[in-house]
């Protein structure tokens, strides 16, 4: 497979969440405002692209039988570092994003992009399978957060967006949208647009 | 390609020991960084709940200093009489939920007040309670008087995203400001929380508030945290209240 194919493939062919449905946890937890979604896929991103970089230089050394625990130690050890670093100096952020920076050590994505790349490419393609993976991850988020967020509390990354006179007029914000519901219809819909649009079906 | 035991071993243990070198360092250098961050936003908070803080943009740097300008604190005892600390704690050190633990008698309540000049302003005490799913944390100021509520601010809390977690927003905390915690004959009864908009013709108006809607156990969260916290600190209120009424019949006289 070539880099840009490796790189591209996962924003819409081979989305991580829309088209192998991983991460869903995080998708539907985190995205009820736009910021705390930003920072989440990023912080996604980043982990993905160094645990994929170290497993890939390292993956001629590592012993088949226990592969599993080594990458969950590289995992568990970057997502703690992240948590560390954002508690630093995104102080307000990671009290949003609380536990969940921590699970993204449960996040399936991450696991999945060691077991089923960088165990077995080199380290330029891992890092361009988990910049791509990353990002595919980030944009969904960063969508649903969007869509949440304006519709769900009327505002856009903090700032009102709806119009008071709308409000006057009768306009109320979606409850439904600010909770775990909200956001499972709204992936779905996001799941269904795609496929319309790409004509990727599952197969019987 | 079949390894060893050994070479697995080794192998692991090289992992883990580099691992473990990673977090150890990152924790030791960042852990100064992460200290102030959450001293900076425990003072903030006492800064916002006595309006001391208009907007969220400033520096860490102008909130310290405009804690250590306007602030000073103390503990009280459920006596209500002010008491030394222990050697090498501070009032801001103190864990109001740990204190919960204590037997009643050896809990330290810490009380921070605004000064300007040598009056002081306001008084401010945190409050912490159940909501729905998770513990809040905040802060309530009270005027001079110690009856009318100055502000009240929540900063941590996992309520539901949208209903429950309204609590830190404004346009909930505003409607505090103004109320009364005792009522005519010295009682304290702290602030109601109801389900409707407290009707304006209500006798009852200044000790009450509208709670959430769809946050029913949320709103009762902030009404019993608010009056058990209040209870804690009320022998230490009527003892304050009492010498100022004093103060005032001498001063007439």
């Amino acid at each position: 497979m070539s880099n840009k194919k490796t790189f591209f493939e996962p924003f819409v062919h081979n989305n991580p969440v829309t088209v192998q449905i991983l991460g869903i946890c995080s998708t539907l937890a985190v995205t009820t405002q736009l910021k705390p979604s930003l920072v989440m896929g990023i912080a996604v991103t980043v982990i993905i692209v160094f645990s994929n970089l170290i497993i890939s230089l390292i993956r001629n050394m590592i012993p088949k039988k226990i592969r599993i625990i080594v990458e969950m130690i590289i995992i568990a050890t970057m997502v703690i570092l992240v948590d560390q670093i954002l508690r630093a100096y995104l102080f307000d952020v990671s009290k949003q994003l609380s536990v969940f920076v921590g699970l993204i050590i449960t996040n399936c994505i991450v696991l999945g992009r060691l077991e089923g790349f960088a165990l077995i490419n080199k380290a330029v393609p891992s890092i361009l399978d988990g910049l791509g993976n990353g990002i595919g991850y980030s944009l969904i988020l960063v969508a649903v957060g969007a869509f949440r967020e304006i519709f769900g509390s009327g505002t856009l990354l903090g700032f009102s967006v709806i119009p008071q006179s709308l409000y006057n007029a009768g306009y109320e914000n979606n409850g439904l949208l600010v909770l775990a519901p909200g956001a499972f219809f709204l992936l779905g819909l996001i799941v269904w647009f795609q496929r319309a649009i790409t004509k990727q079906y599952e197969e019987e | 390609m079949r390894r060893s035991n050994l070479y697995t071993f080794v192998f692991i243990t090289i992992v883990t020991i580099i691992c473990a070198g990673l977090l150890s360092s990152a924790a030791y250098y960042l852990k100064d960084k992460q200290q102030t961050n959450v001293e900076v936003d425990m003072k903030k908070n006492i800064l916002k709940a006595v309006k001391l803080l208009e907007s969220n943009k400033i520096s860490q740097q102008e909130i310290l200093s405009s804690y250590n300008q306007n602030i000073e604190s103390y503990a009280v005892n459920c006596l209500g009489e002010i008491i030394e600390l222990p050697e090498g704690i501070s009032v801001e050190d103190i864990d109001p939920e740990k204190e919960e633990i204590k037997p009643e008698s050896e809990r330290m309540y810490p009380v921070y007040v605004k000064k300007s000049g040598m009056d002081v302003d306001a008084y401010c005490i945190p409050i912490i309670g159940k909501g729905l799913w998770s513990t809040m944390y905040g802060y309530l100021a009270l005027e001079s008087d110690l009856n009318t509520i100055l502000g009240i601010t929540f900063y941590k809390q996992g309520e539901t995203p949208g209903l429950g977690s309204e609590v830190e927003s404004k346009k909930f905390q505003d409607k505090f400001i103004g109320k009364k915690i005792w009522d005519e004959n010295n009682n304290l009864i702290s602030i109601n929380i109801l389900k409707i908009e407290p009707s304006s013709d209500s006798p009852d108006l200044i000790h009450e508030v509208a709670g959430i809607s769809g946050a029913t156990k949320t709103s009762e969260g902030v009404m019993n945290l608010l009056l058990k916290d209040l209870n804690k600190y009320e022998n230490y209120f009527r003892r304050l209240r009492e010498s100022s009424s004093k103060k005032e019949i001498t001063s007439n006289v």
